[in-house]
């Protein structure tokens, strides 16, 4: 049964981060790294940049028939630091014993705790990466790559040289390379705390 | 030259495999009115045309209502069109639908069905189809990303069929198919092209404009008497729709068969059955509840119970033959899950519709009507799961006259 596994991610973002392509490119990626059943459905409420949003995916080496949304998760990617702060509750909510957290902030994985759980905690400042490898676009820090590099390494599911391809084929040119400077830069940079 | 689009995987949202579809039917006439959540797949096609040089007359239009009127003209003129829409904007175009199924028009639209306003709601529901449902359209529901594209396809097979003739929705769920993302396998050109029927050379024999042949469209028919005349045909013109709309159960079906040898996936065709040869309780659902329906049955299977699910995937034609031979061969109790409510009937459309099919038969099988997923509620595999052994619960205790349920309420009813 172990290759049946579904493993269940959920993403909180806002709006203008990158949220959703995020989860699309961890799906195009596991596809191509052999996960028949891959899926990120967006829940996406007033569909203004800002606003929070959640996404959710699945992996899984089999085709997947679940279609319904994700209350507890293996994984959870909180890509934006304000979220975490101000609802880290409803971010965390579910997640399973022994699951992952991984989350955008300047804080370690020493300082945050989850209740009653045993959780991997991972940590990196994607938002410092973006700034400054100057990733941003009308105004707003696009973080979702650098969390790529974090989610590639905190989680282990896929692989980092299969995302790079995969996106050497979407983003060209410079932008592009700074994205992937990002990936890279996260992937070393993420502070882990084991579960 | 006639392009020829490679087989291929694509990770895409539902939307944009609408709109692939649409550029493997090689579609001509495209009329485009934005609305969510449908937007994508005309602005995707858009983009085909605009960026990518794919043939295709587009044409943008300031409404929903002239969406559909610029198809029935495009139409008229013998080309295969497309075009998509969404709730509010399929109401908006109920005039035109009215005008294109008994003008016996080949149209294929898209709808990404979402909630009916007010409240507001862009999400997953089926009141908007519903509403259509006696407009003389075909009714076809996907359940998934491969079925998005598998059942576009089909959808132009069976259209322009002489026997069928008439127009037809293919139903997407909002977001929870339009905007989520999965692989869906694209073939060879040449496959569709092999599956599709040519075009006629002159346009739809019945649409034709000869000089030869004066003909004159949508004329006057006054109510006539018991005595037939050329200018009292209302009636019999009416009855020529349902003769069609019959005659498409046999198209919908050879469509399916001829889409299983070319392209070697089974579809279903007015109905999909899953493990219901000795079931004892099925769930019924269309769109993609039908597909989380498949892992409720796996789970239940593991657990020994006699369960199975039945994908409605024609809701017009309504497959009344195909649920009696389910109830004939054993099937004893049907769950009927839906987004939609047929308001004072204890249930949604098709648990309505299903009483209605086994009304002669003698026992009648069980059906049990719930409602949820309204506005895109949430839906999880144990909740379809409860329904299956709610199902059960009814044949062993010989419940009868089951009221309504609703999956995730949270007001008060009583």
């Amino acid at each position: 049964m172990a290759n049946e596994r579904i493993y269940e991610i959920r993403w909180h973002g806002r709006g203008g981060q990158g949220t959703v392509t995020a989860a699309n490119i961890v799906s195009e990626t596991a596809f191509n790294d052999g996960y028949l059943g891959v899926q990120s459905i967006p829940l996406i409420g007033a569909e203004r940049r800002g606003s929070a949003l959640t996404v959710f995916s699945r992996l899984s080496k089999k085709p997947i028939n679940l279609i319904s949304q994700i209350y507890e998760p293996d994984i959870v990617v909180c890509i934006d630091p304000s979220l975490f702060k101000k609802n880290k509750e409803m971010v965390v909510s579910g997640i399973k014993d022994k699951g992952t957290l991984i989350v955008n902030t300047v804080s370690q994985p020493d300082e945050i705790t989850i209740e009653n759980k045993s959780i991997k905690i991972c940590t990196v400042d994607a938002s410092g990466i973006s700034v400054k490898l100057g990733l941003h676009i009308g105004g707003s820090v696009v973080v979702n790559s650098p969390m790529l590099g974090a989610f590639i390494r905190g989680t282990g599911l896929i692989k980092l040289d299969t995302l790079i391809k995969v996106l050497e084929k979407k983003w060209k040119g410079e932008w592009g390379q700074k994205n992937i400077e990002a990936i890279k830069k996260a992937y070393d940079e993420l502070k882990i705390k084991e579960a | 030259m006639k392009e020829h689009l490679k087989e291929s995987v694509k990770i895409i949202s539902g939307n944009s495999v609408a709109a692939w579809a649409a550029r493997y039917a090689r579609v001509q006439v495209i009329s485009a009115y934005p609305i969510t959540p449908q937007t994508t797949i005309v602005e995707k096609l858009s983009d085909f045309v605009d960026s990518e040089g794919w043939d295709c007359q587009y044409m943008r239009v300031e409404s929903e209502h002239s969406v559909m009127a610029f198809l029935i003209g495009a139409s008229f003129a013998g080309t295969r069109t497309f075009s998509a829409t969404s709730g509010q904007g399929l109401f908006y175009m109920n005039e035109m639908l009215h005008w294109a199924a008994p003008s016996r028009l080949p149209i294929v639209l898209t709808v990404a069905n979402r909630g009916v306003a007010p409240g507001w709601n862009i999400w997953a529901d089926h009141q908007d189809v519903i509403a259509s449902r006696d407009t003389g359209w075909l009714i076809l529901f996907a359940s998934s990303h491969q079925d998005i594209f598998d059942t576009i396809i089909q959808a132009y097979r069976i259209a322009e069929d002489p026997r069928v003739y008439l127009p037809i929705m293919v139903c997407l769920e909002g977001f929870q198919l339009s905007h989520t993302i999965e692989p869906v396998y694209f073939p060879d050109q040449s496959l569709v092209d092999e599956f599709l029927l040519d075009l006629p050379k002159n346009g739809w024999p019945h649409t034709f404009l000869d000089p030869n042949r004066p003909i004159t469209f949508g004329s006057l028919q006054i109510p006539g008497g018991k005595v037939a005349t050329p200018s009292s045909m209302y009636f019999e013109f009416r009855a020529s729709i349902e003769k069609a709309m019959l005659n498409a159960r046999t198209v919908i079906k050879e469509a399916a068969q001829d889409f299983k040898k070319i392209f070697g996936r089974d579809t279903g065709d007015l109905i999909q059955k899953y493990k219901c040869d000795d079931a004892e309780a099925v769930i019924v659902c269309a769109g993609n509840m039908a597909r989380q329906a498949i892992a409720a049955v796996d789970k239940l299977r593991s657990e020994g119970l006699n369960v199975g699910a039945v994908k409605l995937r024609s809701y017009k034609p309504f497959p009344i033959q195909e649920f009696q031979e389910l109830a004939n061969n054993g099937v004893k109790g049907f769950g009927v899950l839906e987004r939609n409510m047929a308001f004072s009937l204890n249930g949604g459309a098709a648990s309505v519709d299903l009483k209605s099919a086994f009304y002669d038969m003698e026992p009648s099988p069980y059906v049990v009507p719930f409602i949820g997923g309204v506005g895109g509620r949430d839906i999880t595999m144990d909740d379809q799961c409860n329904i299956l052994k709610r199902v059960l619960n009814v044949i062993k205790n010989k419940e009868r006259n089951v009221k309504v349920e609703y999956i995730n309420f949270h007001g008060r009813f009583e």
